[in-house]
């Protein structure tokens, strides 16, 4: 009785892994670490804000945008929110993350929500205005945004002048790498 | 259509949910007196004006915020965007 | 074979020669011609026949304004009807075919209808046809619109891709003739990011069509180096072939992109972009009209820059013999153009007295005949009654343009644009080339320096400052027909009779005449149609005004709109966790929105989906069955408010949930209607998890942040959608727990007294992962629902259907769950259906009165509440063997069917395999009470009268024994 299984659960990737390339575009699908979503009362934002610098480096990001921090990244996603990207695999990130934080704030796993794609190459801008209707010619890197793609959820993180990576909605990550792949078909 | 998002700027409005009348925001007290009459209004009665309009749009496809845009229906130019928490507390709401 | 093209001279490349064929004849063409400019220079003078009337028509126009020129091409699936002529660009192989003529263009059976003309006048179908009566229907009704219509459909779907984008852009310039090029070139010098966008394959505009002089050199060497200038610049985006077809709000514009006409390109054939533009100049420039006499149809009557055109840019003479009808200038450069082509002219200058009577020849014209009783033989008459600045995109924000009386045109209205946009050259009223290059120039600087561009001011190239010199002249009176609207067959007599019958306002004028309503929306009509009215009425044509003008431009395909959303890509598929396990074996599978689920997974042998749901549902009731729930919403709810925020938006209570349990919740909306249910777990004392229906996860959430943020702003309270987040699988049945005791890790006691029924929980499983476990059953057996983060989903169902052998676990799907669902009498979406209350659901006493929720005030009402309202109950057939159907109404048992014996309706009907027949759910008046009572279930669409007997809901194991165990 009880736990006599021989199974180790076995992790996947939304996608196995997929990559394709084209003449100055390559789309690759990748592990980027544990997600963890954070959120705060506005009566605790100054001590989160304090407390979010001692532990991580940087102050939390502001809107449109995303900072590297000790361990990972982190991108603005709503008032009083944010989203960390942590190296590593560590399925119990968000209640390390809320200990880290002394409990200011609330913290919510989200890895398994998302599927992370790079998205680089020259051609980059050609199929990305046929993707989404942000402007991602923005002069800046750190740029990041939550938008929608093909009726689907899209965050863009813009990683430097030709590259992108795009976090995607798990359940619906194959209709968005297809329209993403026919896109770049269309174009290239 | 372009809604200005004030922490976000101009976006376009496919990321957006419309809701209805900014009114809603201003949910009668149970308690009163007049609590049906009160919710009836609240519920079903609508102004619908030819020319400014407060309404209610949920960032859905974004930020996941509400905000109350101040938008002319005849010619559609809107003049004023703000976060709906803040609007909603300028009107007394709060727990 | 009859050629009129010139030896030398245009924009076409005489070394490349295309074949292409018209109505089965084979014809070359050449690199740089359009079909119509191809057809003219083979001499052919009859391209169609026209809507009402089917009398001959040719070529009027060089550009998208063409009202007679509709051709059909392509064959089969892409078959294209009502493309027009001018403007497609002649490739390899063209087949192209006239319209609206049978047998054939030249001898048309439908001709005849021309001699019927005065039975067929504006509004002829309220005025004829009318006896008798029974024939309207069933023939002349038919009969009309079988000649009606222009072109016919292919009845097979569009093989071509299309595809949406997004540009943005500082400067949109719309036209790339000289205001547009000059601006385009001054905007790009700044660095500014710009478009230009422009419908012709050639950048130009009228540039290439004239023989004026830009800085004493020909107009095309001017465009060329400004075009070369505009492809160094990599802030600049030449976009031809692009129609900018409506201006939407705040800057935005949509635009179709044509990449080929021919079939067989790789990728896209159109794209459509929306643009978003910080400022835009519309350089849309202007559309030459005609002036309306008698028999001014004939093939070979051409708008006078049209006939300029072809020879110009075409190398192709629409005539030899060429008389010109003008009331202006500018037309007179056809005399100078075409005598240097080598025609023969003659000038009917209406300033100086003379115009057209009336014209000879019916396929093509072959005289005309003056007022001064002069006949002229001619081949082709060039006409111009002045230029229409072609304002629309001013229009289409409820801009109304003005009318000028000096130009004889209607303008844009400075007052009604917005802010965004300006308005260069032509499309302005500013007719010389000189005009144009000025406001180009000029409202670049404007522009680009308003959003802090660094603008040098530049010399103007020199060129021609005409002024046009027009007098207003629109049409000869006289007995017979002169054309209006050539598309839709109006006449000036059609005018003058809706304004006799009454129809004094120009909206009613277009619709009663149908004037300027065909494809070309009025390009040529519109303002010829105002001028004859304003005759009619003895008013000015600025007081009869002009009808609004809505996007798009010129016609859209719908494939261009739906963009690359067509097919399988129409909208995204959501797969579930286990979606893979369930197709490998041989799941069928249902569309929840953009979600795929098993609706159930047959197994070799069963015939038909009801032998495999029977069996998923005896299985699982007899051993263990397991169903992926993952679709179903999952909202993580965290924060000191948390259960405060929960007891606001159920209508129970929630603050008074033990942490390690769960419990059902009714949602109600603001009126009282149950809108979404579901069981909220407390994992600790500010952590809840909410679940909601698959069908209404997404506004579910919208909701609550509706609730949080704009109802109770202060409340620290935080949501975030763990839908798909955990992989959520329902394991159902009397073995339910020894197939858990597998996987989840011994130090984890999910027996009956340590886990008992709405318990819930961190734990462990498979030797450390991490995962929850909640004791729910929908299904009414011993059930629990254990969730791991995504990423295992698919591990831990392949995990589970392995621990499960020994107990011969079966996965099952949506039917199944669904069958044993109404067994047990749960309310699900087909019970929520937005009209039942939680009254009516007989879950009435969830409503706490000791607090406020959404809901509670307006779910009160008496209408709502009343003594013999409908109520939730179960119905079987009296006889065992029928079948039941889903949205029978309920009729007394010795009533007729109508509305007001119907007491009510089935919700919910499945066969129920522990009953051994089938059970249903439904709403009737007084329901609780009238157990055992006999009514009718009637179903009159499909045919169907069964007795019920009304019964408890609760059909299988009503007393939840199973469920505690």
């Amino acid at each position: 009785m009880g736990g006599d299984s021989v199974f180790k659960l076995i992790p996947q990737m939304p996608l196995g892994g997929v990559s394709k390339s084209w003449a100055g575009l390559n789309i690759a699908e990748v592990f980027s670490g544990e997600l963890v979503s954070v959120a705060f009362d506005d009566d605790n934002s100054k001590k989160l804000n304090t407390r979010f610098k001692k532990k991580y480096g940087v102050v939390p990001p502001g809107p449109n945008t995303f900072v590297s921090i000790q361990g990972g990244s982190a991108f603005w996603s709503g008032q009083n929110q944010l989203m960390l990207l942590l190296d590593g695999e560590n399925i119990n990130a968000d209640k390390d993350v809320a200990i880290k934080l002394d409990g200011l704030a609330y913290t919510s796993l989200q890895s398994d929500s998302w599927a992370s794609l790079t998205v680089g190459g020259e051609r980059v801008y050609d199929v990305l205005e046929r993707f989404t209707a942000l402007d991602l010619r923005q002069p800046r890197d750190g740029f990041a945004a939550r938008s929608s793609a093909h009726h689907m959820a899209v965050f863009i993180l813009k990683l430097s002048k030709t590259k992108f990576h795009l976090l995607t909605p798990r359940s619906s990550a194959q209709s968005f790498y297809d329209a993403l792949c026919h896109t770049a078909d269309n174009v290239i | 259509m372009i809604i200005n998002h004030p922490l976000l700027g101009p976006r376009d409005a496919s990321e957006f949910v419309v809701l209805g009348d900014a009114s809603l925001i201003d949910r009668p007290n149970r308690k009163s007196e007049t609590a049906a009459r009160d919710f009836y209004e609240y519920q079903y009665l609508r102004n619908n004006p030819a020319g400014e309009h407060r309404e209610l749009w949920f960032h859905e496809q974004g930020d996941r915020s509400w905000l109350v845009v101040t938008r002319n229906t005849l010619t559609h130019k809107i003049t004023h965007v703000e976060l709906a928490r803040e609007f909603a507390r300028s009107q007394g709401r709060s727990k | 074979m009859n050629s009129t093209r010139l030896s030398s001279g245009g924009l076409i490349d005489r070394t490349q020669p295309i074949n292409f064929t018209f109505d089965g004849k084979a014809y070359r063409g050449l690199e740089g011609d359009t079909l119509a400019s191809a057809l003219i220079a083979n001499g052919v003078k009859l391209v169609g026949r026209s809507f009402k009337y089917h009398r001959p028509r040719g070529i009027m126009s060089a550009g998208s304004e063409e009202p007679n020129a509709l051709v059909e091409i392509h064959k089969g699936e892409s078959c294209e009807p009502n493309t027009r002529a001018t403007m497609i660009k002649l490739f390899e192989g063209l087949d192209a075919r006239s319209q609206n003529s049978w047998p054939n263009l030249k001898f048309d059976i439908m001709a005849p209808l021309d001699r019927m003309a005065p039975f067929l006048t504006a509004g002829f179908y309220y005025k004829t046809f009318m006896w008798p009566a029974a024939f309207w229907e069933k023939l002349y009704e038919p009969f009309i619109r079988r000649s009606a219509g222009l072109g016919s459909l292919a009845k097979t779907p569009d093989p071509d891709q299309y595809d949406n984008g997004f540009l943005h852009c500082d400067v949109l310039v719309i036209g790339a003739g000289a205001a547009g090029l000059m601006a385009a070139v001054t905007a790009g010098r700044s660095g500014a990011q710009v478009i230009i966008a422009d419908e012709d394959f050639k950048m130009g505009g009228r540039l290439l069509n004239e023989t004026h002089t830009i800085d004493n050199d020909h107009g095309i060497y001017w465009v060329s180096k400004s075009v070369a200038e505009l492809g160094t610049m990599p802030n600049v985006r030449m976009m031809p072939r692009t129609t900018v077809f409506g201006a939407l709000d705040h800057g935005t514009y949509g635009a179709v992109q044509t990449h080929s006409d021919a079939i067989a390109v790789s990728g896209p054939r159109q794209t459509n972009w929306r643009i978003f533009a910080k400022r835009t100049i519309l350089a849309a420039g202007a559309v030459e009209r005609p002036i309306a006499f008698a028999n001014n149809d004939r093939p070979g009557i051409m708008l006078a820059g049209a006939v300029r055109a072809y020879a110009n840019r075409f190398g192709a003479l629409t005539g030899k013999k060429i008389a010109l009808l003008a009331n202006n200038d500018s037309a007179l450069r056809t005399i100078e153009d075409l005598t240097a082509a080598g025609a023969e002219t003659h000038l009917i200058d209406t300033r100086t007295g003379s115009h057209i009577v009336d014209v000879k020849g019916t396929n093509s014209v072959r005289a005309v005949v003056l007022n001064s009783g002069e006949k002229i033989n001619v081949d082709c008459v060039a006409v111009s009654g002045g230029w229409n600045p072609n304002v629309h995109l001013t229009c289409h924000k409820r801009g109304r343009p003005v009318w000028s009386d000096e130009l004889s045109c209607f303008l844009p209205n400075p007052d009604d644009l917005s802010a965004d946009m300006k308005v260069a050259g032509a499309a302005n009223g500013r007719f010389s080339t000189h005009g144009a290059l000025q406001d180009g120039a000029r409202l670049a600087i404007d522009a680009v320096s308003a959003l802090g561009f660094d603008s040098k001011k530049q010399s103007l190239p020199q060129a021609e400052d005409s002024p046009p010199n027009i007098h207003a002249f629109w049409f000869v009176e006289g007995k017979k027909r002169a054309w209006v609207d050539f598309q839709n067959d109006v006449t000036t007599k059609d005018i003058k009779l809706a304004h006799q019958e009454g129809f004094i306002s120009v909206e009613h004028l277009k619709r009663y005449t149908t004037l300027s309503m065909a494809t070309d929306q009025g390009k040529l009509s519109n303002v010829v149609g105002m001028a004859v009215m304003a005759d009619a009425t003895g008013k000015t044509i600025a007081e009869t005004g002009t009808t609004i003008f809505r996007p798009p431009y010129t016609p859209v395909s719908i494939g261009a709109l739906a963009g690359p959303h067509q097919g399988k890509d129409f909208k995204p598929t959501r797969l579930t966790p286990s979606h893979q396990y369930a197709a490998e074996n041989g799941a069928t599978f249902v569309e929840t929105g953009y979600w795929k689920r098993a609706q159930w997974i047959a197994r070799p042998g069963e015939q038909g989906w009801r032998d495999s749901v029977d069996r998923e549902v005896l299985m699982t009731r007899n051993s263990v069955g397991i169903c992926d729930v993952t679709t179903l919403g999952k909202i993580d709810v965290q924060g000191t408010d948390a259960g405060k925020f929960l007891n606001f938006v159920y209508a129970n209570t929630f603050s008074t949930l033990k942490v390690g349990k769960c419990r059902y919740g009714l949602m109600l909306r603001e009126d009282g209607m149950a809108m979404d249910d579901g069981t909220t777990a407390r994992l600790s004392e500010n952590h809840y998890v909410m679940t909601t229906t698959t069908a209404n996860a997404v506004s579910v959430f919208r909701h609550l942040e509706f609730c949080r943020q704009c109802l109770k702003p202060d409340m620290d309270v935080h949501l975030i959608s763990v839908t798909e987040q955990w992989a959520q699988y329902a394991v159902a049945g009397p073995n339910a727990r020894k197939l858990l005791q597998h996987i989840v890790d011994p130090e984890f006691d999910i027996s009956n007294s340590a886990f008992p029924y709405m318990a819930c929980g961190e734990i462990t499983v498979c030797k450390g992962t991490r995962a929850r476990l909640f004791r729910l059953s929908f299904s009414g057996e011993l059930a629990y629902e254990i969730s791991v983060p995504a990423r295992y989903g698919d591990s831990l169902i392949t995990a589970l259907m392995d621990a499960g052998k020994k107990y011969d676990v079966i996965p099952y799907g949506t039917e199944a769950l669904g069958v044993m669902r109404i067994e047990k009498g749960h309310a699900a979406g087909n019970e929520l259906n937005g009209q039942t209350t939680a009254k009516h659901l007989g879950l009435g006493k969830m409503i706490s009165k000791k607090k406020d929720c959404i809901g509670n005030v307006l779910s009160e009402r008496e209408s709502l509440n009343l003594e013999d309202g409908l109520e939730l109950v179960g119905f079987k057939p009296v006889n065992k063997s029928e079948k039941l159907l889903n949205g029978a109404h309920f009729i007394g048992i010795d009533d007729d069917a109508n509305a007001e014996t119907d007491q009510g309706y089935m919700s919910s009907v499945c066969y129920s395999p522990m009953l051994k027949s089938y059970i249903g759910l439904g709403f009737i008046k007084s329901g609780s009470r009238r157990k055992g009572e006999i009514v009718q279930a009637i179903d009159l669409l499909r045919g169907s009268n069964v007795e019920v007997e009304i019964v408890s809901p609760h059909f299988f194991d009503p007393d939840g024994g199973r469920l505690r165990v």
